[in-house]
């Protein structure tokens, strides 16, 4: 019960006040815009809605409205609806881009990528092998590109070579691994809130 | 950022993986169980057609459209203020013993926008601000307040809506699916614990935009898993219809589940025909209050029916209020008061209020001009010369009642209850620190607490 | 909510630019771009990302792909880079989405998936002439003329085709000629019955065949609205009746418009018409129109839903352009009532004359137009219809805006600067008047800057008044040779700036200042912002009312800095500066409570009032 305690009045001086100036999300409609132009080709048109299985969701990631005179940008601040929103979204998006991985990957899935990004996360299908570690970078840059500084990246690679899961995610298989790098660069604040 | 502050993200960002499932249960096993809904019908209500009516006698004179044409019954307890009540809220008899009535409520004089006094209404200033629930000692509960039906025409400006998240029986029913959909986020996955780390390692690099985002954003992951583990407990054919009435089992469920703690439902889509000014629409009227007063008859059943828990009713853990931004006038100028419409009355307005913490059944406050020979006090006349409005009866808020023969010379907000008073009745209710009470005016003291229908 | 966001009265105004010099030559970088791109330089992964941000800036959004060679971009100078990321016809998209943010209307995205132009983008046309011309450094300013032509979509298919589509337009015109020759006969016997019974249907049915043939409903709308396609025989036959007969002249000339409006149409056939490039959208003829420019903006298009009810009177469209085209946002504060106000009129307590003084004024420009935004004309015998339901008579509407006898001009139209110092406004009558001023006002220009400024870095955050001024004041000049360049160079200055580089800016802080000023010599950024943008005007460089110069910051007796604060000749002590100044900021005594005679937001004074006691708290001497 104490470490409870502790961790409640931990937590409590994190809350953002309204007078804070706060990075939003960049809602749906940029990150949309994004991943298509980052990880996609023109031949395939992303949205998040489809992985969350409704429009309506996806307007609680960050939203324009217009009422009566002008826009409005809305549900953009970090709250535990739309943090877990863009969880299941890019965490769904991650588990289907590590099925080229997959033994026999899905040729519609393969054709929809753009060249960039396919050939970083074919790289990674070596895991655990050295090529797939010198393909991190790349992997990152293609989907990150730069708008992290390079300290994220570092801890971002140090968390699957050096981390104390280090030596279990040499078991695991590729697949599995892409997803975990691909989860964790999309879930990155660089990636998801606005500068 | 001083070293304390240092430690204290540090380890929050350690310990957040440990402690977040039990948050929630932390809270509930403090503190009993207490719960706020807010219901506003956006537009600003006739409330002469509610609770506030006049007799038929001021029709005849000239002095109020009343297109029921039925004269009003008194409402109240036997031994206290009564109200004169219009036969349409004889669908809300039956649960006149479940809330209290406080009429002769200011909102903001200086203003009779609609955008302004709903500003008023949930942010305490005409301009915009956090909303009142912000300063509500809230439990950590996943979700601060859900907030179903959007607003009408006007949208208020408020901020510190971070905990505060939209939701209709569709979205509610999606979200549900949603979070069904993935395996939920574990605290002890190392995957979510790098990534809590880095948002915590983030939001420690500096006091600048980005990182007040990233402490945003570990914050609310802090509260993700207990979300998605309560939220998949929830009975996603709960929701029923498109009507915010059909939203209120999802409340409760959410209230019941420690979801959330406050619920905000607006009516919005009454809103163009609640706010109609000309005399061919207000000629309608008295079939939209019917329903309106059917819709709040609704909200009590079903707070009332509705359990909590074992020996509990939700009405019985949760403090209720309904309202308007403002009431009408009494009627056009220039227009004959059989063919006449209203416009916007910021002096005067409604508020029902019931549930925890509230003495129920009774009346406070009451707006004058209740008869056509009425003679209105000089304050009265100084901020509505042309007689077309009500305004509160001065109240003496330490002996709660009105101030019997009392006619201000002057007018000064200070001599009625305000919109402030309400919401600090709440905040009273709720145990809020009194520094965060609300003002009557800028920059002056808080409001009194209306004393008189708090319990205890 | 922004520091940025509440300077109403912006650099320009307060007589700021004196202190600050501008580059030494249009279209030159200045120094302080200078030390931003050595930095750059000097720090390779800095680049890269600032790279990867101007990329995504400046292609809304899309960044650095693979057609770009990044390690040539790498190479370059950032002032080539940047100028390279422009010639990208994606910049076209980026000019767009700031016009838009310019005007208040922001889409979640500017295409659909084909990548057409969404149809609420082209239905804003200034934004869309200003990204086009901006493409072809033409005149990017084009985003303050209202008068401008409709982009539209390209025809809906139908079934069956286009011979189906040219048969509908065949007979639309069939219809027309059908139904003109009756209503013309009802004219010409004067026979109101016969002209009433068949305009109704004459007015509505051709249109309707237009919009079967795939004519988009917000062309129909527009149709309806108009004056001359409809208005006339509106107001003979159906709104008063009181009218007077439609001239058969005039009444004559809607045939050719109707046709010129056919063959415009036909330029929008799907098959030759998809709106991919700004370069290539196709405007309708303006001629095939029957408002003209103005008025459009005010019918179906940006301004729709800026509603004109019986409680705003206007007011709602008035704020919405103080806002969107002079960063003023109204904050209502204490504020002294001058005697020499329309006092009465509209709102008379001082909190309220803070903004109704400008506010009203600037209301009246739209007292002519509808809530939909159709002109009424000027005849008595129009009547105004309000949103919320209510009309009134026109001629009684308008002299809430009368000026009274003595005044030197008949209405109380314009938009106003000071309370006291009539010259110092811009009056006017009506819409174009006010279309006009924005034109020509100096606060727009500096408006603009600062939006450039908040689309690029974001709201909320303090800026050196010198450094926002140094920007405004480069891009008045250079917007004089070319509006277009003029932007790219505002905004080639932005994203050279420390703020645009820096990973993770405080908004508190400043990171630009204009050449030649230098930061030490200066308050906290937040309270010298405040300062200059509330008290410059008495207490800068040009007056030092009372020998205090708020806007220069020196070392004082005993070691401490303070501002420039002389009695007799003799600097005060800081202690006794910062007293004098926190007692002029509290007291109640509106005869010595600063700003005299002028507005200041309360969190602006809160923020004042607390670094002064803090300075005393710290002891200075």
């Amino acid at each position: 019960m104490r470490t409870l305690v502790l961790f409640v009045s931990l937590i409590l001086p994190l809350r953002i006040q309204a007078a804070d100036v706060c990075s939003l999300y960049r809602g749906y409609a940029e990150v949309d815009q994004i991943i298509q132009a980052r990880v996609f080709n023109s031949s395939y048109s992303f949205r998040i809605a489809d992985r969350l299985g409704s429009e309506e969701l996806s307007k609680l990631l960050g939203h324009y409205v217009t009422h009566t005179t002008e826009s409005q940008f809305q549900n953009g601040l970090p709250n535990p609806t739309n943090t877990v929103l863009w969880y299941i979204g890019l965490s769904k998006l991650a588990q289907e881009l590590s099925a080229i991985c997959a033994p026999r990957p899905p040729q519609e899935l393969v054709r929809s990528l753009n060249p960039i990004f396919l050939h970083a996360a074919n790289a990674m299908c070596a895991w655990p092998a050295q090529a797939s570690k010198t393909a991190q970078e790349r992997l990152w840059l293609a989907v990150m590109g730069y708008e992290a500084p390079r300290a994220e990246l570092e801890a971002w690679r140090g968390f699957f070579n050096q981390g104390e899961e280090a030596q279990a995610f040499e078991r695991t298989p590729a697949t599995e691994m892409l997803a975990k790098h691909l989860a964790l660069i999309f879930l990155n604040p660089h990636f998801l809130l606005r500068k | 950022m001083d070293r304390r502050d240092f430690l204290r993200l540090s380890l929050a960002g350690s310990a957040m993986w440990l402690g977040a499932p039990f948050i929630g249960a932390a809270a509930r096993e403090t503190q009993e169980p207490r719960f706020l809904l807010q219901v506003v019908f956006p537009g600003g209500l006739d409330w002469s057609y509610l609770f506030d009516a006049r007799p038929l006698e001021m029709t005849k004179r000239g002095l109020i459209q009343n297109y029921v044409n039925q004269e009003p019954a008194p409402w109240g307890p036997e031994n206290g203020l009564k109200t004169w009540a219009s036969p349409l809220t004889n669908p809300i008899r039956p649960y006149q013993n479940y809330f209290s009535i406080v009429n002769g409520v200011m909102m903001t004089p200086n203003f009779d926008g609609h955008l302004q006094n709903l500003n008023y209404l949930l942010a305490g200033n005409p301009f915009g601000g956090p909303f009142f629930i912000s300063g509500l000692n809230l439990d950590k509960r996943p979700l601060d307040c859900v907030h179903t039906g959007g607003f009408g025409v006007d949208v208020p400006q408020l901020s510190d809506l971070g905990g505060t998240i939209p939701l209709d029986t569709k979205s509610v029913n999606a979200l549900s699916a949603a979070i069904r959909s993935v395996p939920a986020i574990q605290s002890d996955d190392k995957l979510v614990g790098f990534w809590a780390r880095r948002l915590s390692a983030i939001a420690l690099e500096g006091p600048g935009v980005f990182s007040n985002g990233s402490r945003a954003m570990a914050t609310a992951l802090s509260k993700a898993p207990e979300l998605m583990r309560l939220m998949k407990s929830v009975n996603p054919q709960l929701a029923t219809g498109e009507d915010e009435l059909g939203f209120l089992p999802v409340l409760a469920e959410f209230f019941r589940k420690g979801i959330a703690q406050t619920g905000l439902v607006v009516f919005s889509k009454l809103d163009t025909r609640i706010d109609v000014h000309a005399a061919e629409a207000a000629v309608k009227q008295p079939a939209l209050y019917a329903e309106i007063a059917q819709k709040i008859a609704s909200v009590f059943k079903f707070l009332r029916e509705t359990p909590y828990d074992q020996g509990r009713s939700i009405l019985d853990v949760t403090t209720v209020v309904i309202t308007s931004e403002f009431g009408r006038t009494l009627r056009q100028v220039r227009r004959p008061i059989d063919f006449t419409g209203t416009d916007h009355n910021n002096l005067c307005n409604t508020v029902l209020i019931g549930g925890r913490g509230i003495r129920s059944g009774l009346v406070l406050g009451a707006s004058d001009f209740q008869s056509p020979d009425e003679t209105l006090s000089p304050a009265h006349l100084q901020i509505d010369a042309g007689k077309m409005k009500f305004i509160g009866r001065p109240f003496d808020f330490a002996a709660s009642a009105i101030k019997e023969g009392y006619a201000p010379a002057a007018f000064s907000p200070r001599d009625y209850i305000g919109a402030a008073s309400v919401i600090n009745t709440v905040y009273e209710a709720f145990g809020v620190d009194r520094v965060k009470y609300w003002p009557v005016e800028k920059d002056g003291p808080a409001a009194p607490v209306l004393k008189g229908i708090l319990k205890g | 909510m922004a520091h940025l966001q509440i300077i109403g009265v912006l650099a320009l105004a307060l007589g700021l630019t004196a202190c600050t010099r501008g580059p030494k030559a249009p279209f030159t970088l200045g120094e302080t771009e200078r030390a931003s791109i050595e930095a750059l330089q000097a720090d390779p992964w800095a680049k890269e990302r600032w790279l990867h941000k101007t990329a995504s800036l400046l292609r809304y959004r899309q960044g650095l792909d693979a057609a770009d060679d990044v390690e040539a971009l790498k190479s370059q100078p950032p002032e080539a880079v940047v100028a390279a990321l422009m010639r990208d016809a994606r910049f076209g998209d980026a000019t767009l989405d700031f016009a838009l943010y310019f005007l208040g209307k922001r889409p979640n995205s500017l295409r659909d998936a084909r990548g057409w132009y969404r149809e609420q983008v082209l239905l804003i046309p200034q934004a869309v002439s200003a990204a086009r011309e901006t493409l072809r450094d033409g005149d990017f300013l084009q985003l303050l003329n209202f008068d401008q032509p409709y982009y539209g979509l390209p025809l809906r298919p139908i079934q069956g085709g286009e011979p189906a589509r040219e048969k509908l337009f065949k007979d639309a015109v069939a219809h027309f000629d059908r139904l003109a020759a009756e209503v013309e006969a009802g004219m010409a016997a004067g026979d109101k019955n016969l002209t009433c019974k068949t305009a109704g249907e004459y007015m509505v049915h051709p249109a309707h065949i237009l919009v079967d043939a795939g004519m988009t409903l917000v062309l129909y709308d527009h149709l309806m609205n108009s004056p001359e396609w409809f208005g006339e025989h509106h107001l003979y036959c159906v709104s008063s009746g009181t009218g007077p007969a439609p001239d058969l002249v005039r009444y004559r000339a809607i045939r050719p418009k109707f046709l010129k409006l056919i063959d415009a149409l036909k330029t929008q056939l799907p098959a030759n018409y998809a709106p991919t490039e700004l370069a290539k959208l196709r405007a309708l003829d303006s001629a095939t129109m029957s408002h003209n420019g103005f008025y459009n903006q005010l019918t179906n298009r940006l301004w729709a839903k800026i509603d004109n009810s019986t409680t705003n009177y206007n007011r709602r469209r008035a704020a919405f352009f103080l806002k969107r085209f002079f960063c003023d946002d109204l904050t209502p504060v204490n504020v002294a009532l001058p005697s020499a106000h329309v006092t009465g009129r509209h709102g008379s307590e001082p909190s309220c004359m803070a903004c109704h003084y400008k506010l009203d004024p600037m209301a009246g420009f739209f007292k002519d137009v509808s809530h939909l935004g159709v002109f009424y004309g000027t005849a008595s015998h129009h009547h105004v219809k309000f949103s919320d339901g209510p009309t009134q008579l026109h001629n009684r509407y308008v002299t809430e805006w009368r000026a009274p006898e003595s005044a030197p001009r008949p209405w109380l139209v314009g938009y106003i600067r000071s309370m006291e110092l009539e010259n110092e406004n811009t009056y006017g009558e009506a819409l174009p008047d006010l279309f006009r001023i924005i034109q020509t006002a100096p606060e727009v220009k500096a408006c603009l800057t600062r939006r450039v400024y908040e689309y690029a870095l974001g709201e909320g955050r303090s800026v050196d008044a010198s450094y926002l001024s140094y920007l405004e004041r480069a891009f008045s000049e250079e917007a004089k040779v070319n509006s277009a360049r003029a932007f790219k160079m505002l905004l080639t200055r932005i994203v050279l700036s420390g703020a645009f580089a820096h990973p993770n800016p405080d908004p508190n802080e400043c990171y630009d200042y204009a050449p030649g000023v230098n930061p030490q010599a200066r308050p906290p950024c937040q309270v010298a912002f405040i300062f200059e943008k509330n008290c410059a005007s008495c207490h800068g460089p040009t007056a030092a009312k009372g020998g205090l110069r708020l806007t220069e910051w020196v070392a004082t007796e005993g070691g401490a800095r303070g501002f420039t604060h002389k009695k007799a000749g003799q600097q005060l002590p800081a202690r006794e500066s910062f007293t004098r100044i926190l007692n002029r900021l509290t007291t109640s005594d509106p005869d010595a409570r600063m700003p005299m005679g002028q507005s200041m937001p309360d969190p602006e004074r809160v923020i004042l009032v607390k670094w002064l006691e803090e300075q005393l708290k710290k002891g200075a001497p």
